[in-house]
């Protein structure tokens, strides 16, 4: 074996950088920004991380890696925990299911495929929520966040891109 | 190429199948989980309490940057504000100083008649500054996450001020994290009454800008603008504590707007009123 350590090491890393990132991002949603006009205007970075790296690298981005980025979002959110890992695997699911659609046409259709599945991501966890709290919440509220979530989608999946292209070429799907 | 057969499966197929078997696990589990979580929150805050204590530190520095900016930013909004609060302050400044002779005679007359009724006041508040350094305010949960030091014994229960309205309560503490549930927040429930009127009620938060005011009773004469203060039933909040005012009357709801603005809320006061917060104990204990 010629391999130095660093080298394994290096590998190992490579191969967690869709996780990282994605936890990232999570934890980047966190930060108070104190700008009234942010209120209530979260994207849901989780969905989107989950719906690109299952979509492009599934083979480094699997069902533990969707658990584990649910236990975060749950764990910090304060939301019952088992929520978003939950909706996470729902969305890793249709994904799984529905993305061999979409994954070798343009960027256009990607987009597309990400607001039906997040849609649908949506709308299951509002479900799951109301029937959890049994009460409704605003869907006002989600349609901003649903809004807000895909428009975003380019900015992320820009930024996955070239960590893709950068960092993950050679080992390509 | 000869294919590879596990008992007359083939070996892709027998790889999917485990793949199917291990999604659906995760999914029961999480699934298992929420149950678990309606029905025994204790144990998994334990989980929660270990995810907060690893993240917390990390969005602690990622905040520096945000906090940066929000200081440019407010820099340039109170440069152009100033102005006009100068004035506003000035007149404001002659009013108070008229109110404040007033209130002397009035406080001296008070601890007259305190001592002539043998009157034992209540314990002095106390509380520590904390700031906010995490925030999770979407459509699904309104709660911030702050920092205090282990020493301050900041405990589950206290009550959150911005600086004289309430903004919440601690709904956890995670060594030197607190998050704090936010009364905009679907969780959070307070009995209030309506300062003119001393009608009672219950403020419900529902994940939005803007709390219900529940159970008021069909003659309550509420009208734009009532002040919505705590009524202290229930031992969690004191008496008194301004939390909002009525924006809106329907026939059936009453909109209450916060009085302090939670989405912009950097440092908070946890104040400890010394309160004996029995529902709180009796919900711990069950």
């Amino acid at each position: 074996m010629n391999d130095t350590w660093i080298e394994i090491l290096g590998a190992k890393l490579k191969n967690m950088i869709p996780i990282l990132s994605a936890l990232g991002l999570v934890l980047m949603t966190f930060i108070e920004l104190h700008f009234p006009f942010l209120h209530n205007l979260r994207p849901d970075v989780a969905c989107i991380s989950v719906y690109f790296w299952v979509l492009y690298r599934l083979d480094l981005f699997g069902i533990f890696s969707t658990l584990f980025l649910g236990l975060v979002v749950d764990g910090l959110s304060g939301a019952p925990f088992g929520m978003n890992v939950f909706v996470l695997s729902f969305e890793y699911v249709l994904t799984i299911s529905y993305g061999s659609y979409v994954n070798t046409k343009p960027f256009l259709i990607s987009w597309l495929g990400f607001a039906a599945v997040f849609f649908a991501a949506l709308v299951f966890k509002w479900v799951v929520f109301s029937v959890y709290y049994r009460v409704f919440v605003s869907f006002w509220h989600i349609f901003i966040t649903y809004a807000v979530t895909v428009l975003i989608y380019p900015l992320i999946a820009r930024l996955n891109m070239f960590l893709q292209n950068r960092y993950l070429a050679d080992e390509g799907v | 190429m000869k294919r590879r057969r596990v008992l007359f499966i083939q070996l892709s197929q027998f790889r999917l199948f485990i793949r199917k078997l291990v999604v659906a696990v995760v999914m029961f589990s999480a699934l298992g989980l929420l149950i678990l979580s309606r029905a025994d929150s204790a144990h998994l805050g334990k989980a929660e309490d270990i995810v907060s204590k690893m993240l917390n530190p990390i969005i602690r520095v990622l905040q520096l940057p945000a906090d940066g900016a929000y200081f440019c930013y407010e820099g340039v909004r109170d440069v152009v504000r100033v102005y006009y609060d100068n004035k506003i302050l000035k007149q404001r400044v002659e009013t108070l100083s008229r109110l404040n002779s007033k209130n002397q005679s009035l406080r001296i007359e008070n601890e007259l008649l305190s001592q002539m009724l043998h009157y034992t006041p209540p314990p002095e508040a106390t509380f520590v500054t904390a700031k906010i350094i995490a925030g999770e305010s979407d459509v699904f949960s309104h709660s911030v996450i702050a920092y205090v030091s282990e020493k301050q014994n900041v405990q589950k229960g206290q009550v959150v001020l911005d600086n004289q309205n309430v903004v919440g309560r601690i709904e956890s503490v995670h060594g030197n994290y607190v998050r704090i549930l936010l009364v905009s927040d679907i969780n959070s429930k307070i009995p209030v009454l309506i300062e003119r009127t001393r009608g009672r009620g219950i403020l419900s938060g529902n994940n939005t800008d803007t709390l219900k005011l529940l159970f008021t009773g069909s003659n309550s004469d509420i009208r734009l603008g009532d002040k919505v203060v705590t009524s202290g039933v229930g031992g969690i909040f004191p008496s008194g504590l301004t939390i909002g005012y009525v924006s809106k009357i329907y026939t059936d709801a009453v909109d209450v707007k916060p009085a302090s603005m939670i989405d912009m809320i950097e440092y908070v006061k946890i104040v400890s009123y010394g309160l004996n917060n029995t529902l709180l104990k009796e919900n711990e204990a069950r």
